[in-house]
């Protein structure tokens, strides 16, 4: 070959392979491997996203968390709060031809409770309200053995979206690797830890009022790519070989969206933002007072700056923006303030030699732990040991694998751990402050705070939960017992051609709606 | 020879005992209770947790765990990962072929690369190209290859967008990878062929043969080379073991699936049976990359065979 045509063959290559993305086509660049599509079984939030384009739940959360018809066209909840009644949509069949009707719900609640089933999240989802009735051909009963006020709003997680009952019935324990629902996408494919392909539903026209969108979806295809490599998902999406980009990093979300060339969809994820419960039953953490030096001792808005480029909003209480009860004026209960810290030391009897706090002969040393594949939470924890070692604690910081990190938080052998929780309603407190729950973190409850959270969860009036909710945030941040840290959010980025992607409330991606430009 | 056969497969037999069994007991060294981590917010109810326990038999002794798990190897089925949600053998079906890809056309261009790089230096020796190609040689050797990788998509796949980022089984998105890996070999292999080739060339025959008035040609191809050929086997057989090892930061640059990733996705969630199991088959085709160079040895050189 000469090297004359050497160019001209090398710019015909590149203009047959850029071309790849078809005009309806969309290539997700995603950031986490999936370990099922069975909204039941699965155990990871990141699958979320995918299952609300393929099943349809209920109801449908807006952003704003509304409550919108979807498969549900209407309802109504009994005056004793214990009873609610679905009028299901008449005109709506899954993927595979079933008709989706009262006994379809049925069969799906039945699934989620069946002994071996395995369920996960959804299960919790449901509650206390986990018995389905059809009461019609298109009318089904949900009852509950107590009021369960979280209800409505989790009926629209995509957890519990509903699933062909012939799929539960044919493929059993298989049924994540046929997931069939009556979403505005059907699956095609999986393979497994590379792409997740699915295609528009044509018979899809029961959007959810509020997106204004009649019709099947304006998308053709999507391949969800599983990139979980920062770097390379970054790389993929700027080549132009993903047309979105979940979590992107920090430092590339400032840069590119400098840029002006992209969209910006900074997903909101609802729940308890990140943050780090502090363990309340563990040396010297379990007096107050330490507690609430690290309170003080830790500057939200620096850490950001410090762990993640300052691109996220910081947040001073459990609940996230948006929700249920949030409390807007706690950002003023704990200013960073290192001498205050250091005062409060002083007055819990640590005496400073100029190096090290010690009290009885014991140094004030705490251990701060997080996941080790999860940069951010390691970034994190890094810089909350930073700000206290600036005062003079010993802080140590371990990464640990996630079975680990699970069993030692349980066990309650770590001080601090920056971690998430997700949730649509404000009971999602209950899984960190109950007593014997799970995840109670900072091994510490409250007589008061156990009460106000079963108060929360049975009052129905929307007014009178918000104020239950208040005073919950005001217990937590009073006791010191958990450092918020920030808001929860998934940085998509999508290219200028692409629009019209949304989120139902909690922070699950939709492509429902979306369309790309000519 | 037959015996000599009998008794590799032998050894890859007890060496494929020896590391499941330590495997196994490794992992369940290790701190932290798979249960817990799979079940979530549902570990709150402990009936849940033990059910799930028994399911997956870890309520049972370790001794009759592993000999339950041995038993169902040998019936082939290497269990049901409940990380994954799906049995382990389709797990391995899904992303072996990719590695197997990855590796193939990594060790070809690792040697290929060497052996023209080697060849030249030793031909060449103490002259320029000699110094050039060993400097490239040691080059090569000290680029880690995630660096190399993030540079090599930088360049041809964002730059100039000839490539994938994301790397498929297709073409487009085998070739970085590919490279990449054998990059970090191509070094090592440059230098061993060039002493080999080297030492060759001093033998007594090959000045024979140079004597009676052979070619230059072909004194290199039928004396030098092959007697050169022998020991570069022997890397080569050692080399598939760094190459397979080298995958699990190559697919992890590249976003490839493999068996590399889904033996650190494993190892991360505690995926006990996808773990035995993958390191089992890491272990057998290591093994048995040797048995195969062993076999070779006859065929370069005879004597070798009639012992």
């Amino acid at each position: 070959m000469t090297s004359r045509k050497l160019p001209a063959l090398l710019a015909a290559a590149g203009l047959c392979l850029s071309g790849t993305a078809h005009a309806n086509e969309l290539v997700v660049g995603w950031a986490e491997t999936n370990d099922t599509l069975n909204p039941v079984t699965t155990g990871k939030r990141n699958v979320g996203p995918i299952l609300s384009n393929i099943f349809d739940t209920l109801v449908w959360i807006s952003p704003d968390f509304e409550v919108e018809p979807l498969l549900a066209e209407s309802w109504t909840v009994s005056d004793d709060g214990l009873t609610y009644v679905f009028k299901l949509r008449e005109d709506v069949t899954f993927h595979d031809g079933t008709p989706f009707n009262a006994a379809a719900v049925v069969s799906n609640v039945e699934y989620i409770t069946g002994e071996n089933t395995q369920s996960k999240i959804s299960l919790g989802l449901l509650g206390p309200c986990a018995h389905a009735e059809a009461t019609g051909e298109y009318e089904v009963t949900f009852t509950c053995d107590e009021i369960y006020a979280p209800l409505l709003a989790q009926m629209g997680e995509p957890y519990l979206g509903m699933q062909s009952p012939a799929a539960i019935e044919e493929y059993g324990a298989e049924l994540g690797q046929h997931p069939v629902g009556t979403g505005p996408f059907k699956f095609v494919s999986w393979t497994p830890s590379q792409s997740i392909v699915l295609e528009k539903n044509p018979d899809y026209n029961w959007m959810a009022a509020s997106l204004g969108h009649d019709g099947p979806a304006a998308i053709d295809k999507i391949t969800f790519q599983i990139v979980p490599n920062p770097q390379s998902r970054v790389q993929q999406f700027q080549s132009g070989q993903s047309q979105v980009m979940q979590q992107t990093p920090g430092l590339y979300w400032k840069t590119l969206t400098a840029s002006g060339k992209y969209t910006e969809l900074p997903v909101e994820i609802s729940g308890l933002g990140i943050f780090a419960p502090i363990n309340a039953s563990l040396f010297p953490t379990d007096d107050i007072l330490v507690r609430k030096a690290i309170m003080y001792a830790v500057d939200q808005k620096a850490l950001i700056q410090l762990a993640e480029a300052g691109v996220y909003p910081p947040s001073y209480t459990p609940l996230s923006v948006g929700m249920l009860g949030h409390d807007e004026d706690a950002e003023g209960k704990y200013p960073y303030d290192p001498e205050k810290a250091k005062s409060l030391l002083t007055e819990a009897g640590w005496e400073f030699d100029g190096t090290t706090w010690t009290k009885d002969g014991k140094t004030l040393s705490v251990k701060i732990t997080a996941i080790s594949g999860k940069a951010h939470y390691m970034a994190q924890a890094q810089a909350i040991q930073g700000f206290l070692s600036e005062i003079g604690f010993d802080a140590q910081f371990e990464a640990l694998n996630a079975p680990a990190w699970l069993d030692l938080n349980i066990d309650g052998g770590s001080t601090l751990t920056p971690s998430q929780y997700i949730g649509v309603d404000p009971d999602a407190l209950h899984f960190w402050f109950l007593p014997d729950q799970y995840f109670n973190w900072s091994h510490w409850t409250n007589d008061e705070l156990t009460d106000l959270i079963y108060q929360g969860r049975s009052e129905l009036d929307h007014g009178k939960r918000a104020a239950i909710y208040q005073k919950i945030q005001d217990i937590l941040l009073d006791n010191a017992v958990i450092l918020p840290i920030r808001q929860n959010l998934d940085l998509t980025l999508a290219d200028k051609s692409v629009t019209g992607i949304t989120w139902s409330g909690g922070g699950f991606q939709y492509f429902g709606a979306a369309s790309i430009a000519e | 020879m037959l015996s000599y056969v009998a008794g590799r497969l032998a050894a890859i037999v007890a060496l494929a005992f020896g590391i499941s069994g330590l495997v196994f007991l490794m992992l369940r060294l290790i701190p932290g209770d798979p249960v817990m981590a799979l079940l979530g917010t549902q570990a709150a109810n402990p009936e849940v947790v033990e059910r799930l326990r028994r399911q997956l038999g870890l309520d049972e002794s370790m001794a009759s765990q592993y000999v339950t798990w041995l038993g169902n190897l040998f019936r082939g089925d290497f269990g049901y990962s409940y990380g994954q949600q799906r049995p382990v053998s389709e797990l391995i079906a899904a992303n072996f072929p990719a590695t197997l890809q990855l590796t193939v056309c990594a060790l070809f261009l690792s040697v290929l690369l060497g052996l023209a790089i080697g060849i030249v230096a030793a031909l060449k020796r103490n002259r320029a190209a000699d110094t050039l190609g060993m400097g490239l040689a040691l080059a090569l050797m000290s680029i880690p290859s995630f660096w190399l990788g993030l540079l090599l998509i930088l360049l041809f796949a964002v730059t100039w967008p000839i490539f994938d980022v994301v790397g498929g089984t297709g073409f487009k998105g085998v070739v970085l990878p590919a490279v990449t890996l054998a990059l970090g070999t191509v070094g090592f292999n440059a230098r061993f062929i060039r002493s080999s080739v080297l030492s060759a060339q001093t033998q007594k025959h090959v000045i024979t043969a140079r004597a009676k008035g052979l070619s230059r040609a072909t004194v290199f191809l039928r004396h030098v080379l092959r007697n050169s050929l022998l020991p570069i086997l022997t890397v080569v057989g050692i080399q598939v073991g760094n190459l397979l090892s080298g995958t699990v930061v190559v697919e992890t640059v590249f976003s490839r699936p493999g068996l590399g990733r889904l033996l650190v996705d494993a190892i991360l969630s505690k995926d006990y049976l996808t773990v035995q199991a993958v390191v089992l088959i890491i272990a057998v085709i290591y093994a048995g990359a040797n048995f195969v160079v062993d076999l070779c040895y006859p065929l370069l050189d005879p004597r070798i065979a009639r012992r």
